[in-house]
C-alpha cells in the first residue's frame, strides 16, 4: 500500500488540492446549528427514557424474503460482475492513458464522487450493491477457480475467511490520504496509480490467502458492506433478497481485530476534510504548496482521525468502569452503533459533491477513456449549480447529522439491552452517548465552520 | 453517574471547545492587502439571474489601472408583483422596482514570489454582484477561480478579472502552477 506514496512522487503535473472539488458548501446558519445540537441531546436522552426496553433489532434481523418474481436471478449477478470489472478497466485506462487535464477525465469523478460517495449512499437504501459490482471480488473469484481447478482441489481450500480488519484500516487510510492529504489528489494519473497498485495488493493477496482475504482486506467493500448493513434490504447466505427494519443490519455485523478502528479512521478522515475548510486550516496552510502541504495535510490527517479515536476510547473506558467488562470487548460492541454516524458525516461533507461535481461524471460519459471523445454530445457541458439552494443544501447536511445521532443512539441503545440489564444498559450509555454528542456536534461546528 | 463519567463529560466538553475554537473564524488576517466595495451606478435588475461572465480585461502595465468594468447587459423586465384578486379600490402595485445599486466586490491581490502578501484569507461577496479580481506581483502563473472554472493569466505577475458571482457557495481562487490557495471566496 505505502509503495503507492512512493510511485506517487513520480506524478508531477500541477493541481489543485481536494479531489475533484470545484465549489465548497456555504457555512450552514448559527441558528440550524442550534437547533440540530439541541435536537441531537433531546434524543439521546429520549433514547435512554422512551426506547425500548427489550433488545430488537436482532431479532429484526433476519426480516422476511422478497417474493420470487422480485429476487434478481442469476442473470443479474453475471451482469454486476461485467459492468463493475468494465467500470474498473475503464476508469483505470482513462487514469493512466487519458488527459492528464483534472477536469476533462473523468477518474476523478469516478473515483471520489461516484465510488466514495454515491456507492455507500445508495449501500445505506438498497443494501450491498458493491458486493455485486466489486471488481476485485470478481477478480479473486476467478484466480480461486482457476487455482482449484488447476490444483484439483476443492474450493473451500482457497476460501479462509479474514481473521481480522487491518489492511482494510491501510486501504482505507491511503485512499483518504491521496484524496485529502496528496497536493496533487485531482491529477489523473495518480489516481491511476493508486487503482493499479491497489489491485496488484489485491491481486497478489488473493493468490496467496484465497477469496477470504480480499473479503477482509479490499476496505472499500468492507466499508460498504457495513453501511449496506444500516438498509431494509439484505441478501442472505443464499443469495435471496430480503426486507428487514432499517438498521436491524447493525446487530449482527462481525467485529473483528481493527473494525473499530476502521470505522473511526472513516469518521475522522471525513472530519478531517471538513476540517480544512476551515479558516483555522487556511491560515496553517496559507502559501504552502506541493510536498509542503501534502506533510501538513497528512499531520492534520493524521491528528484529527487521532482525535475522533482518542474521544471514543475514553468513552469506551468510562462505560468500562460502569459495567466491569473488558475496554477492548466494549469497544468492539458499540462500535459498529457509529457506523450511522459515519455515514452522517458522509452526506454533510459529499452530499453537495455528489450533486454538483457528480454532474461532470455523467457529462464525461462521453468520453470515458478520457480520449477527448464527444459521444453523446454531453463532454463539454458545464455543471448546473442550481439544482440545489444552499438553503436545501444547509437542511440536508443539518438534518443528516441530526438522523445520523439518533440512529447510532438508537443502535447502541440496543446493544446495550442485549448486554445488560435494563437500568445497567441505561448507565452504560451516558458515556456512549457523551461521545456521539462529541461527534454530532463537532460534525455541525465544521459545517458552521466552513 | 461515577466520578470517571464526569470526568469524561468535562473532557468531551473540553473537546467540543477545543473544536469551536479551531473552527471559530480566526482566519481574518490584516495585511496591506485590502478589499473595497465600491458603488457603481449602473441599472440592474434585482432578482433576476445576472449575466455569466461580463469581462475580462488583462492589466499587462505596471501602472494600477482603475478596474474598466463594462456595464451588464442584462435586460430582464424588472420583476412587478402581478394582481392577484386585485379589487379596484386597493392602490395601484408599485412601478418603481427598487434599483439597488450593484456593487463591485474588488480583491487586491499582492503575490511575489509565489507567495500572497498577508497569507490566504477569506473574502465575502454577494450573491448576484460582480467580484473583481486583480493581481499585482511579479509571478508568472495563472490565476484559478474554481467552480466558476475561470482562469487569469499573469502577464508579467499582474492581471485582472471581472466576473459576475452567480453560483452560490464557497471557492478557492488558487495560483494554479505553484498549488497554492490565496483566497477563500465566500459567495452569498
Amino acid at each position: 500500500m505505502f509503495l503507492a506514496a512512493g510511485a506517487l512522487a513520480a506524478v508531477a503535473s500541477p493541481a489543485g488540492a481536494h479531489g475533484a472539488g470545484g465549489r465548497l458548501d456555504l457555512p450552514i446558519p448559527a441558528w440550524q446549528l442550534a437547533w440540530a445540537a439541541s435536537f441531537a441531546l433531546l434524543s439521546s436522552f429520549a433514547a435512554l427514557g422512551f426506547f425500548w426496553n427489550r433488545p430488537r433489532l436482532e431479532r429484526a434481523a433476519t426480516g422476511r424474503a422478497l417474493p420470487s418474481w422480485l429476487q434478481a436471478g442469476r442473470v443479474f449477478t453475471a451482469a454486476g460482475r461485467v459492468v463493475g470489472l468494465a467500470a474498473f478497466g475503464a476508469v483505470l485506462y482513462a487514469a493512466l492513458w487519458g488527459t492528464t487535464e483534472a477536469g476533462a477525465n473523468i477518474s476523478s469523478f469516478a473515483i471520489y464522487i461516484i465510488f466514495w460517495v454515491g456507492i455507500p449512499l445508495v449501500s445505506a437504501l438498497l443494501g450491498d450493491v458493491w458486493a455485486a459490482l466489486n471488481p476485485f471480488y470478481t477478480l479473486a473469484d476467478l484466480g480461486a477457480w482457476l487455482r482449484a481447478r488447476i490444483g484439483g482441489r476443492p474450493l473451500s481450500v482457497v476460501d479462509r475467511a479474514a481473521g481480522h480488519h487491518w489492511w482494510a484500516v491501510a486501504s482505507v487510510f491511503c485512499f483518504a490520504w491521496l484524496e485529502l492529504a496528496f497536493h496533487n489528489s485531482d491529477s489523473p494519473r495518480a489516481i491511476g496509480t493508486f487503482m493499479a497498485v491497489y489491485a496488484a495488493i489485491m491481486l497478489t493477496g488473493a493468490c496467496v490467502g484465497g477469496r477470504g482475504w480480499v473479503r477482509g482486506a479490499d476496505g472499500f467493500g468492507v466499508l460498504f458492506t457495513k453501511i449496506a448493513a444500516l438498509a431494509p434490504l439484505w441478501r442472505d447466505g443464499d443469495g435471496a433478497w430480503r426486507v428487514r427494519a432499517p438498521l436491524a443490519g447493525l446487530s449482527r455485523l462481525p467485529v473483528k481485530p481493527g473494525t473499530v478502528t476502521f470505522i473511526l479512521t472513516v469518521l475522522g478522515s471525513t472530519a478531517f476534510d471538513g476540517f480544512t475548510r476551515s479558516s483555522f486550516w487556511l491560515d496553517i496552510t496559507s502559501g504552502r504548496g506541493g510536498w509542503v502541504l501534502t506533510a501538513f495535510n497528512t499531520g492534520g490527517l493524521v491528528f484529527v482521525i487521532g482525535m475522533v479515536m482518542f474521544f471514543y476510547r475514553l468513552a469506551i473506558m468510562a462505560a468500562s468502569r460502569i459495567t466491569g467488562d473488558s475496554e477492548a470487548d466494549l469497544g468492539d460492541a458499540f462500535g459498529p452503533s457509529l457506523i450511522p454516524i459515519a455515514l452522517a458525516y458522509t452526506v454533510a461533507h459529499y452530499f453537495s459533491f455528489l450533486i454538483f461535481e457528480g454532474q461532470m461524471f455523467f457529462s464525461l460519459l462521453s468520453d470515458p477513456l478520457a480520449q477527448g471523445w464527444d459521444l453523446f454530445g454531453t463532454a463539454s457541458r458545464p455543471i448546473d449549480y442550481a439544482v440545489l439552494s444552499p438553503a436545501a443544501i444547509a437542511w440536508i447536511q443539518t438534518a443528516g447529522i441530526a438522523l445520523g445521532h439518533i440512529a447510532g443512539a438508537a443502535a447502541a441503545h440496543d446493544r446495550a439491552l442485549e448486554r445488560y440489564p435494563a437500568r445497567l444498559a441505561v448507565r452504560s450509555q451516558y458515556p456512549i452517548l457523551a461521545v456521539m454528542i462529541a461527534y454530532t456536534v463537532g460534525g455541525l461546528l465544521l459545517l458552521l465552520g466552513a | 453517574m461515577t466520578a470517571a463519567c464526569r470526568r469524561m463529560g468535562t473532557g468531551v466538553a473540553a473537546g467540543i471547545l477545543l473544536l469551536a475554537a479551531a473552527c471559530g473564524d480566526s482566519g481574518e488576517t490584516e495585511g496591506t492587502v485590502l478589499t473595497t466595495t465600491a458603488d457603481r451606478p449602473a441599472p440592474q435588475a434585482t432578482g433576476d439571474e445576472p449575466a455569466p461572465v461580463i469581462s475580462t480585461t488583462v492589466a499587462a502595465s505596471t501602472t494600477t489601472a482603475p478596474p474598466t468594468i463594462t456595464a451588464p447587459t442584462t435586460t430582464a423586465p424588472p420583476p412587478t408583483t402581478p394582481p392577484t384578486t386585485a379589487p379596484p379600490t386597493t392602490v395601484p402595485t408599485t412601478t418603481a422596482t427598487t434599483i439597488a445599486p450593484p456593487s463591485v466586490t474588488i480583491i487586491d491581490l499582492e503575490v511575489t514570489d509565489g507567495r500572497l502578501e498577508g497569507g490566504a484569507r477569506r473574502e465575502a461577496a454577494p450573491l448576484g454582484e460582480e467580484v473583481t479580481v486583480r493581481v499585482s506581483g511579479n509571478s508568472a502563473d495563472h490565476v484559478h477561480i474554481h467552480g466558476y472554472d475561470l482562469f487569469l493569466h499573469l502577464a508579467d505577475g499582474e492581471g485582472e478579472l471581472t466576473f459576475a458571482a452567480d453560483i452560490p457557495g464557497v471557492f478557492e481562487i488558487e495560483l494554479e502552477e505553484a498549488g497554492i490557495v490565496l483566497v477563500q471566496l465566500e459567495v452569498s
